[in-house]
């Protein structure tokens, strides 16, 4: 039952055991310019409204798609910039390709490029790749967009050349009626902020609130660091009563302090660069910001985590949630 | 506490070896074997096997990563209690692992015979041929049985990232074993 390689994993060396180990939160971005904003932000370790963090390789980093430097308004359809379809997962530089996903945006969903092996049965053909927001709007060939029989999650492009690529719906990032692009996730790595950059209409992240950092364990809260109320909480569940937990209460009031004081740090943050900012039911900061400012944001590249929400047009005068 | 200072109260034979490994590493074990075995007392008597074994073979073993040893002896504590109690089917990583790794090797006879420690230097040997992020990432999630998105989280990626490093070096595996004979 125990597949064979897995369990002869555990007779590999013990210095590659010990890189793994070791290697996390080591990743350096170029940082071609620091701002105030950047710096400030990089500070607060986030589990906030909005998240944005750079990923992939500093020496492969690609700088988010030029079109937002010709300084057109947020809200009028530009064309997007040229970005390189990647064709097969198995062709050119590696890195760069799981850098740079290729995606598509269909009925206010997006669809990302996966490398499953699975075969899949085309069933209807949607249109040209060209015609669709995402990574192949500027193909000028006649490459296509499929749907499969097995999945509707998961539709095929097929390329002119001769080259296919499987993309999947992501339940990470969505647009809306209004044409906002939505993320609903933990980060938005420099891929998804590049694919952001190059859609038209207008672009913002957001993330739903999911605490995930090591760091906001070290928050103290009452004279006690919120790693030690969770582990008394998790201890507690083997004789708590499971719909009244007095302790569970107290982590969560842990929980949302820790949150409104990062929210606060990085409100004020904005604030004091021009950026139009404030804070949303004590929770969520959110902040208007041009695409411009989103591409400079993204091209300082020293980012860490942090948490705000991009916005441009008239956002705030509309209900997103509708 | 230091590795090298642990490691000194051990060939001193110094009981108090024990309570500092622990207190370094406890938390590390207690995980790994959790991972593997999904049962908290299981876990737990696996993590404490792990320090009786490091006791009964430091010395004359004197590791040099030792947190990375300790996981070498946890992990093989917890795959043999898994056959054991013939629960390997109801561990959800380990099947869901062993799902992933099997279409890198056939189960011919040939493959079956071979000794673990040979296919594991032979993997070894595999893995120094990736970058280090792809070598980190397969470890991660082969060795450590870590979820996704735990590595993605540790590695500061997306979770699309892991999959798709995986699947490439999965398939880099399954050729390079073919090409030794597998």
């Amino acid at each position: 039952m125990i597949n064979k390689l897995y369990s002869a994993i555990g007779h590999i060396d013990e210095k590659l055991i010990d890189e793994a180990i070791h290697t996390h939160k080591t990743k350096q971005f170029p940082v071609k310019a620091v701002s105030a904003v950047a710096a400030a932000l990089a500070i607060a370790a986030v589990s906030a409204a909005f998240l944005i963090r750079g990923g992939g390789q500093p020496e492969q980093a690609a700088a988010p798609n030029s079109a937002a430097a010709d300084t057109a308004a947020p809200s009028d359809a530009n064309e997007p910039p040229a970005t390189e379809p990647k064709t097969t997962p198995t062709s050119g530089d590696e890195e760069e390709i799981s850098d740079m996903l290729g995606f598509i945006i269909k009925d206010e969903k997006v669809y990302y490029q996966v490398f499953y092996d699975a075969e899949y049965i085309i069933d209807q053909e949607i249109g040209f790749a060209r015609d669709f927001p995402g990574a192949y709007r500027d193909l000028d060939d006649d490459s296509k967009v499929y749907s499969v029989k097995e999945d509707e999650r998961i539709l095929v492009v097929k390329f002119a050349s001769g080259g296919s690529v499987t993309l999947m719906q992501s339940d990470e990032v969505s647009q809306d009626r209004l044409g906002y692009y939505r993320f609903h996730g933990l980060r938005v790595d420099r891929s998804l902020m590049a694919a952001l950059l190059s859609c038209d209409g207008n672009a913002y992240a957001v993330y739903v609130s999911r605490p995930d950092s090591e760091d906001m364990y070290d928050y103290i809260y009452h004279g006690r660091t919120l790693r030690e109320l969770k582990d008394a909480l998790d201890a507690s569940w083997k004789t708590a009563d499971a719909k009244n937990n007095p302790l569970e209460a107290e982590y969560q009031e842990a929980l949302d302090a820790f949150l409104k004081e990062k929210i606060a740090v990085i409100c004020g943050a904005l604030t004091a660069n021009g950026i139009d900012a404030e804070i949303i039911n004590g929770v969520r900061c959110e902040a208007t910001v041009t695409k411009e400012q989103l591409e400079a944001f993204a091209n300082t590249g020293s980012y860490d985590e942090y948490a705000f929400s991009l916005l441009s047009g008239n956002y705030l005068t509309d209900d997103p949630e509708a | 506490m230091e590795d090298s200072i642990i490691i000194d109260l051990y060939m001193k034979r110094d009981e108090n070896a024990i309570a500092q490994t622990k207190k370094q590493y406890g938390k590390g074990l207690r995980s790994l074997a959790f991972q593997i075995l999904h049962n908290e007392e299981d876990a737990e008597e696996c993590e404490n096997d792990t320090y009786l074994k490091a006791w009964r073979s430091i010395p004359p073993e004197q590791p040099v990563y030792f947190f990375a040893y300790l996981t070498k002896i946890c992990r093989y504590n917890a795959l043999h209690m898994l056959e054991r109690s013939r629960a390997e089917k109801r561990s959800a990583t380990v099947v869901e692992l062993s799902d992933e790794l099997a279409a890198c090797l056939p189960d011919s006879k040939a493959v079956r015979a071979m000794e673990d420690r040979e296919l594991g230097e032979m993997i070894g040997t595999f893995l120094n041929t990736l970058s280090r992020e792809n070598r980190v990432i397969f470890v991660r999630r082969y060795y450590l049985s870590q979820p996704v998105a735990e590595i993605a989280g540790a590695l500061r990626v997306s979770e699309s990232k892991v999959k798709s490093s995986l699947f490439r070096t999965r398939n880099k595996l399954k050729e390079y074993l073919s090409k030794e004979g597998f």
